[in-house]
């Protein structure tokens, strides 16, 4: 089986149908080649990579270069601070506000913040 | 006289200048590319273009996903200009970019197709080639070519494309390839029995 494969499609094979259809196949990509391909590849190319190494895409390619080994770790350090701050607001006596649960703020309600609280500089006076 | 002996001599010994072109090597070019000389990688793109048209053609027939494939080839190997060892030459490793991008191509112009039919839920027929430039002998035997090949797998179309078309060994393409020589072989087989079965009123003719 492998010896009949290897005479049938061995290039210095005589076999007169493998060189017709290599032929056929050579012919008809040379056609497709002809008929798809723009001239001045080329100068495509290089302005292709003159744009690429423009300044800003350095400095993007740097900066990205620069904080990828970080990414990961930081996303996973920001998603343990919201679930952290999500379990905190739970004890809080007022319900706070989405945005507060996030970045773990403290709710201020009306009362607490028209109400002075002057105990700790009573306390700490002489 | 004898301090003028010298220069007769030379004169009468000289011959005719003839000036020599040292071509450099796709290796020279590549080592000059890494420096930042684009002169040098420019030759690199002109002196291989014509034959990663033809392996890209080979792959996606005359669409016009041809040149958008080849100048992706080039801009790939620029990108990874410090990856090339020189351990395979440079046409062999621009090959495996064409054929890995050609097949990348195949694929989004299947999840395209597969898209508009399940939507439209009834098959459409997207032409393969663009133009009708030839003969209308030519364009039907060109077409009855261009559906042989698109009905192969894209795996067995790189291989025929390889080693019939670009005229590699087994060796050669199985390495290009990544793939054993056996799947080489095997897949040829397969594909050839294919193609001869749907060419062979185009092969009568030319026999």
């Amino acid at each position: 089986m492998n010896n009949s494969i290897h005479t049938s499609l061995d290039p210095s094979s005589n076999d007169r149908d493998s060189h017709a259809l290599r032929r056929l196949l050579q012919e008809h990509a040379d056609q497709a080649s002809e008929l798809a391909f723009q001239p001045f590849l080329a100068d495509r190319v290089m302005r292709r990579i003159t744009m690429a190494s423009q300044p800003e895409d350095q400095l993007f390619s740097l900066l990205f270069g620069l904080f990828r080994p970080v990414a990961l770790a930081s996303l996973l350090l920001i998603l343990g601070l919201v679930g952290y701050n999500t379990v905190v607001s739970r004890t809080f006596d007022v319900q706070p506000t989405t945005t507060e649960v996030v970045f773990g703020l403290q709710p201020v309600s009306l009362t607490d913040a028209f109400t002075a609280d002057l105990e700790p500089l009573l306390t700490d006076s002489p | 006289m004898a301090a003028l002996a010298p220069v007769a001599q030379l004169r009468s010994r000289s011959r005719p200048l003839r000036l020599t072109v040292i071509t450099p090597t796709d290796e020279e070019l590549v080592i000059r590319a890494r420096k930042g000389d684009n002169g040098a990688f420019r030759i690199l793109v002109e002196r291989h273009e014509k034959n990663m048209a033809r392996t890209v053609a080979g792959m996606l027939g005359a669409s016009s996903e041809v040149d958008d494939v080849v100048q992706e080839v080039f801009i790939r190997f620029y990108r990874h200009l410090d990856r090339f060892r020189g351990e395979a030459a440079v046409g062999t490793f621009l090959k495996r970019i064409a054929i890995n991008l050609s097949l990348d191509a195949l694929r989004r112009r299947k999840r395209v197709r597969s898209r508009f039919v399940s939507r439209d839920n009834e098959q459409i027929h997207l032409p393969e080639a663009e133009s009708d430039r030839f003969h209308e002998d030519t364009f039907d035997r060109r077409r009855l070519i261009e559906q042989a090949l698109s009905a192969l797998r894209p795996q067995h179309r790189a291989v025929v494309v390889l080693r019939l078309i670009d005229g590699y060994s087994t060796k050669e393409a199985a390495g290009i390839l990544d793939i054993p020589q056996g799947t080489v072989l095997s897949r040829l087989s397969r594909a050839t029995a294919k193609l001869r079965s749907v060419l062979a009123p185009i092969l009568a003719e030319e026999e």
